[in-house]
């Protein structure tokens, strides 16, 4: 069984072929099959053969800017959705990336669906294909068609996605989808619920999640925009803290994360995927971004030119 | 030490800049002035050099409160250091009280040379509020700093 979105599927390795054929690229970064129904892996083509593994279909969850740093000497050409280019502006502003060394094709994103979730109500193994649309997901199983509500299927992430169609690309995959308005601080619903709680209540509630916190800083390597080779925060395999998980260690991790992605984090949450104990990032990160709109009123990934928020100072802060 | 009961005394870590606050310390020590031995103070040549990584770690460390200090804005000995912290901290403040860490336990505040009085009262009326705000522990395993 595969999911299959055959047309754009087809449009974007014909595109690959042609960046290799011309020479635009020596690599492209993007999505192949992965080995359980509903899962893709990111998938690197460096010749013809592989650009025909590439697929592009509503389960290419990976944020695949955060793997650019490793071809930083090569030509890449590399797919994005929505999110991703708001990531790749912020590592081209932060020059981590040289925007003339990247070839990239922007992919409309309709939302992508949570595997996990479609679980619940349909067994992945018998869907051939799905198709998503702003009121509804569509699957085609080998039962016939279902139908679900985009609460049911999609990310939390992609139902308040104000950006759905990148806006710094080469070329674009597709058409682009056209903006639902979204509520100002719908994107920032997890975050603001807790800010209504007091604040020992905020602390019993991050004490306990915290405390699953195994230190294994994958959401730190998953990071579009974390992307510092030695990390201050990160301690040593062999430090006792981290044997320990000592509170204080967990906290000023995360605090600290917290505070660094501040003006950068862009919102794609891979964080909280990738996070093996399902602790709630996605709230920290959503808190860091309201912050730097509310102060600063800066948003990260919307401008290659814009000054990082707290790499200058205004009149009155 | 005035008291030697069973009041709760707050440890208070105090990050002057060298030009203004630690200057302004020196000076409420100079004129003999009165304040709160509760807080320990770390010299450092602009408040533009501190981290919030150096907040988080003296709260991991078993402090009760941070106090940041440096020159009124506009004074700074290199012109617009304390600008960038004004804005480092801002954040700070909101991620502390959002992970339900008491935003009164970190402090930024201007305090210039000849402000030893100043100094002084920030610095008692900080004790005091920490001591209201009450210990923080974040440490699971306090092994008495």
């Amino acid at each position: 069984m595969t999911v299959v979105n055959d047309q754009l599927t087809l449009i974007l390795r014909e595109k690959v072929h042609t960046l290799f054929a011309e020479g635009v690229a020596d690599v492209f970064i993007g999505y192949r099959h992965g080995g359980k129904p509903l899962r893709v892996q990111p998938h690197v083509a460096r010749s013809a053969a592989d650009a025909d593994q590439l697929v592009w279909n509503p389960t290419c969850i990976n944020n695949l800017t955060s793997t650019l740093h490793k071809f930083a000497d090569m030509r890449v050409g590399i797919l994005v959705k929505g999110c991703d280019s708001r990531a790749l502006v912020e590592l081209i502003k932060l020059r981590q990336v040289r925007r003339d060394g990247v070839y990239i094709i922007g992919a409309p994103c309709p939302g992508i669906v949570d595997h996990e979730l479609i679980a619940r109500s349909v067994d992945p193994a018998t869907i051939t294909d799905i198709f998503v649309e702003e009121a509804q997901v569509m699957l085609t199983t080998d039962a016939g068609e279902i139908t679900l509500d985009p609460a049911d299927a999609l990310y939390a992430k992609c139902l308040t996605c104000a950006q759905p169609t990148p806006d710094l690309y080469d070329e674009l995959l597709g058409d682009p989808i056209a903006v639902h308005p979204i509520p100002l601080d719908a994107r920032f619903n997890a975050a603001i619920e807790l800010e209504q709680l007091s604040v020992a209540e905020r602390f019993a509630f991050w004490d306990e999640q915290l405390n699953k916190c195994t230190l294994c800083y994958a959401c730190q390597a998953v990071c579009p925009v974390c992307f510092c080779t030695a990390c201050a925060l990160a301690l040593p395999r062999n430090d006792p803290k981290r044997k320990n998980r000592d509170r204080e260690s967990v906290f000023s991790f995360h605090l600290m994360r917290a505070y660094h992605m501040t003006g950068r984090c862009i919102g794609c949450y891979e964080c909280e995927r990738v996070c093996p104990v399902d602790i709630p990032l996605s709230a920290i990160f959503q808190k860091a971004e309201k912050e730097s709109r509310d102060l600063f009123g800066y948003k990260a990934g919307s401008d290659v030119a814009a000054v990082p928020p707290l790499s200058t100072f205004g009149d009155k802060t | 030490m005035a008291d030697m009961d069973d009041t709760f005394q707050p440890r208070i870590m105090g990050f002057l800049c060298s030009w203004c606050s630690y200057s302004g310390a020196d000076t409420a020590g100079v004129s003999r002035m009165q304040y709160p031995p509760n807080i320990r103070i770390i010299r450092v040549m602009c408040s533009g050099r501190i981290e919030p990584l150096h907040v988080m770690k003296a709260f991991e460390q078993g402090a009760d409160g941070v106090l940041v200090s440096g020159c009124h804005p506009g004074d700074c000995h290199y012109a617009t250091g304390n600008y960038y912290t004004q804005r480092r901290f801002a954040v700070m403040r909101q991620l502390l009280d959002f992970f339900g860490i008491d935003q009164r336990r970190l402090k930024l505040t201007w305090v210039s040379a000849s402000e030893g009085a100043r100094f002084a009262d920030i610095v008692t009326a900080m004790t005091e509020e920490i001591r209201m705000v009450g210990p923080l522990n974040l440490r699971a395993n306090p092994k008495g700093v």
